[in-house]
């Protein structure tokens, strides 16, 4: 019985996370993404960059961005995401320039990579289907921004 | 065909086994994501790097 309560607690804890994301990320990411399969090179290097960015951003501010941290995965991708849609609600706040929806739709990327990793969206077809997508441009982005310059 | 993806991070290591290869690479992104050193092998001993998962995923869409 007590095992029960915690699996519905469990459920009800990633449905909430799901609905606040779609409410507010799941549009963002979308754009950010279908932006990025439409630019040309020189343009997916920006997306690369202000990825990788937002991770390191994120990952420093939630403290788990240190490789000896002693935190689960799960732990870790629950963190950066909460992190980045922090950041993401304070960069709506004060949203100005013409790159501004460009860096928050990053953030938005990088909050659902990050929930799909925790396995939030394992009941939810069409967020970790956006999640996987998120994350495969994640991962591309790590890669993009670890070649030696010259290659 | 079998896929072996190896981990790695802070003195732990993880070995697991899918059997296709879109839920290999998946499993390998979010592995990879999460700061985890990762490769994987196929049943016929090729390996892939994380610049050889587009390839797998190829692998994927083909055996799809």
């Amino acid at each position: 019985m007590l095992f029960g309560w915690f699996r519905s607690k469990d459920a009800r804890d990633r449905s909430r996370l799901i609905k606040k994301d779609r409410e507010h990320l799941e549009a963002r990411a979308r754009h950010f993404l279908k932006s990025f399969l439409k630019a040309d090179e020189n343009g997916k290097a920006q997306f690369y960059r202000v990825v990788e960015d937002a991770v390191q951003r994120c990952q420093a501010d939630a403290g788990v961005g240190q490789p000896s941290t002693e935190l689960e995965d799960e732990q870790v991708a629950r963190a950066t995401s909460a992190e980045a849609m922090k950041i993401l609600l304070a960069l709506e706040n004060n949203e100005a320039g013409s790159n501004a929806a460009f860096i928050i739709d990053a953030y938005a990327t990088v909050a659902i990579a990050y929930h799909r990793a925790a396995g939030i969206y394992s009941e939810d077809k069409p967020m970790q289907e956006l999640g996987t997508a998120a994350v495969h441009l994640l991962t591309m982005a790590t890669s993009y921004t670890r070649q030696p310059p010259d290659s | 065909m079998t896929y072996t993806i190896h981990a790695s991070k802070n003195d732990q290591t993880s070995v697991t086994v899918r059997i296709n290869p879109a839920t290999a690479v998946d499993k390998v992104r979010v592995l990879e994501l999460l700061g985890w050193q990762v490769h994987v092998t196929d049943s016929s001993g090729h390996l892939f790097t994380p610049l050889d998962f587009d390839r797998l995923s190829s692998l994927a869409c083909a055996t799809a």
